[in-house]
């Protein structure tokens, strides 16, 4: 058999090992929408350490992270800063929010929200949020999965059949089996990926330059040794700021545990014992983050000038000498990447449309919510694929600015859980206000007073002021609900 | 307020309530003190307040210094969330 038809087979294999343990474990859960979306309440640590971790591990971290290390050096390690202080809140946030959910029955973010706030246009505003930072996120997962398979296929495996079998097997297994499937799927994804970054991590470096510190000695004694003067470069390949590195790292780490379908996991985690110590392990899962790094730097002088610098860890695959089963298993790693991640956000954007969106402005009954749901995965499935394949529109700055965007969310969570005199008109005033602020900044950066800062940071100042300001103007919201907050 | 120091019925604290009221003084220390430690790490990896641990040398087990300075951060969180889980796990919080 040639070389790309074994790895090709090694991918294939792979995915009919997540299209049956994803459609199998849909089997023990019950039929009704907190079986969909939250499991029944009844995660085990194992199976959520792999679901925080495999979803925020998506095609960014396996072919951007190295993309970033090749490109802008250290600036890179932004990446395993912001996840390092980022899962933290959740160890304070996520048991008060699983009581909450366990008490009033919420499933998602915005209906705990909507709830605390008393208020559907909150939840309204929240789902349609959610949507609108799901789609382009969910795109360039497909589009991951797509130009992976081109590339160590020589182009037999087209983007659009490569990228449309994956998020076949991805909406069969969401739709069949609803977050569970999420969960052992992602089991089995996250530790596969986590073993072939290692490998691949460690043995690049050596085998091109003969280990890793012979390989940062090479780097710094190069034309590159810019690469490794912290904070690394920008896109353009001059100096970055620390203004710039230190925002993006606070905002995104803000932002970390707000993104919807990671915030609504604390539901579905079966006792409080198992969420806490998922948060306290996460960090060995952000270990893995070091040797994906490392692929990036490997390329860095063993193959200068690589555009787009996205591409390096298949370019690294298909130009080294590397045996056909390798390529396939770390293609097949990738894939993982892409698909972990983009199951859990097709799960949520769909759940969230309908029970924050949909439902809040026409009663559905647990049945019809649960018909709705599948029908609008299908549907996000389609639009999504129809913008991978066919839509030159650019969504990595779409996506880029929506961290600043899930930002935002941040103070709303904190003030429900830590300030009982947060009002209902405070709230959305924050909310607005931050979005309107951090987008702002985002089409106009240059209308910043310091130069290069996170816009997302004018969010968040605008958000908290309008917040607090708001809040002390309006009358108090309501005891018994400002209560069960903030003693949860 | 009232004159003997109460609050008025359906009055509201202006400021944070961090904690519920039924937690013990070691847990809220802990817990104060776990998230200085937080806020030391965050500083830690966004402002440059001791620049030394950004250089790129010396090579601390074969990566530059800022690299190996973003693991410690990582190693140094990982044991804080250690001590405090298996901490409230023994009282039982």
């Amino acid at each position: 058999m040639e070389a790309w038809a074994v790895a090709v087979v090694v991918c294939a294999a792979y995915l009919a090992i997540t299209l049956v343990t994803g459609v199998a474990s849909g089997l023990r859960v019950s039929h009704s929408v907190a079986g969909y979306v939250a499991a029944d309440r009844s995660m085990s640590l194992v199976v959520l350490y792999f679901v925080l971790g495999a979803s925020i591990f998506s095609s960014f971290a396996f072919l951007g992270g190295p993309g970033w290390a090749y490109s802008r050096g250290v600036a890179a390690l932004y990446i395993v800063a912001y996840g390092t202080i980022g899962m933290i809140p959740m160890y304070f946030f996520g048991p008060r929010a699983r009581r909450l959910g366990e008490r009033f029955g919420f499933v998602t973010q915005a209906e705990l929200l909507a709830h605390r706030y008393d208020s559907r246009t909150l939840s309204v505003l929240l789902a349609v949020l959610s949507v609108a930072v799901f789609v382009p996120y969910l795109v360039l997962q497909m589009k991951g999965a797509g130009l992976i398979l081109e590339t160590i296929s020589g182009g037999r495996v087209s983007f659009a059949v490569g990228a449309g079998v994956c998020y076949a097997v991805v909406m069969i297994y969401v739709l069949t089996s609803g977050v569970l499937g999420v969960g052992w799927t992602n089991t089995f994804q996250g530790m596969f990926m986590m073993v072939v970054a290692w490998a691949l991590g460690l043995y690049l470096p050596r085998k091109l330059y003969g280990g890793v510190g012979p390989m940062f000695e090479r780097i710094a004694a190069s034309e590159h040794a810019a690469l490794l003067e912290a904070p690394g470069l920008d896109g353009g390949g001059e100096p970055w700021t620390w203004a710039a590195f230190g925002s993006a790292v606070l905002v995104s780490g803000l932002g970390f545990t707000m993104w919807p379908h990671l915030f609504m996991k604390s539901y579905a985690a079966g006792s409080e014992r198992a969420l806490r110590l998922t948060v306290v392990l996460y960090p060995t899962f952000q270990l893995f983050l070091i040797p994906i790094l490392l692929v990036g730097f490997a390329g860095v002088l063993a193959f200068p000038g690589v555009e787009p610098a996205d591409s390096i860890v298949p370019f690294l695959l298909t130009r080294l000498d590397l045996s056909p089963i390798l390529v396939g298993l770390v293609s097949a790693g990738t894939l993982a990447a892409s698909m972990s991640s983009g199951d859990s956000i097709l799960h949520a954007a769909a759940s969230i449309g309908i029970r924050d969106g949909v439902a809040r402005l026409r009663p559905l009954d647990d049945r019809a919510e649960r018909l709705f749901i599948r029908i609008l995965v299908v549907a996000l499935s389609l639009v999504a694929f129809y913008f991978a394949v066919v839509s030159e529109v650019s969504l990595v700055a779409l996506l880029l600015g929506a961290y600043g965007g899930v930002a935002q969310i941040f103070p709303l969570v904190f003030a429900a859980f830590y300030w009982p005199r947060a009002t209902r008109a405070g709230a959305i005033a924050g909310l607005v206000s931050g979005l309107v602020v951090n987008t702002l900044f985002l089409v106009r950066p240059d209308l910043g007073p310091i130069p290069g800062l996170h816009e997302g940071i004018y969010g968040l100042a605008a958000n908290t002021t309008a917040l607090v300001g708001v809040s002390l103007l309006t009358r108090p919201d309501a005891r018994e609900r400002v209560d069960a907050f903030v003693e949860a | 307020v009232k004159g003997d120091g109460r609050p008025e019925p359906g009055a509201r604290p202006l400021g944070l309530r961090l904690f519920n009221g039924d937690e013990s003084a070691r847990y809220r220390r802990r817990r104060r003190l776990f998230v200085a430690l937080w806020i030391a790490v965050t500083l830690g990896l966004t402002v440059p307040v001791v620049p030394p641990v950004w250089s790129p040398r010396p090579f601390v087990l074969g990566l530059p210094t800022s690299f190996a300075w973003v693991i410690a951060c990582l190693a140094v969180t990982f044991v804080a969330l250690v001590w405090l889980y298996r901490s409230e796990r023994r009282e039982g919080d």
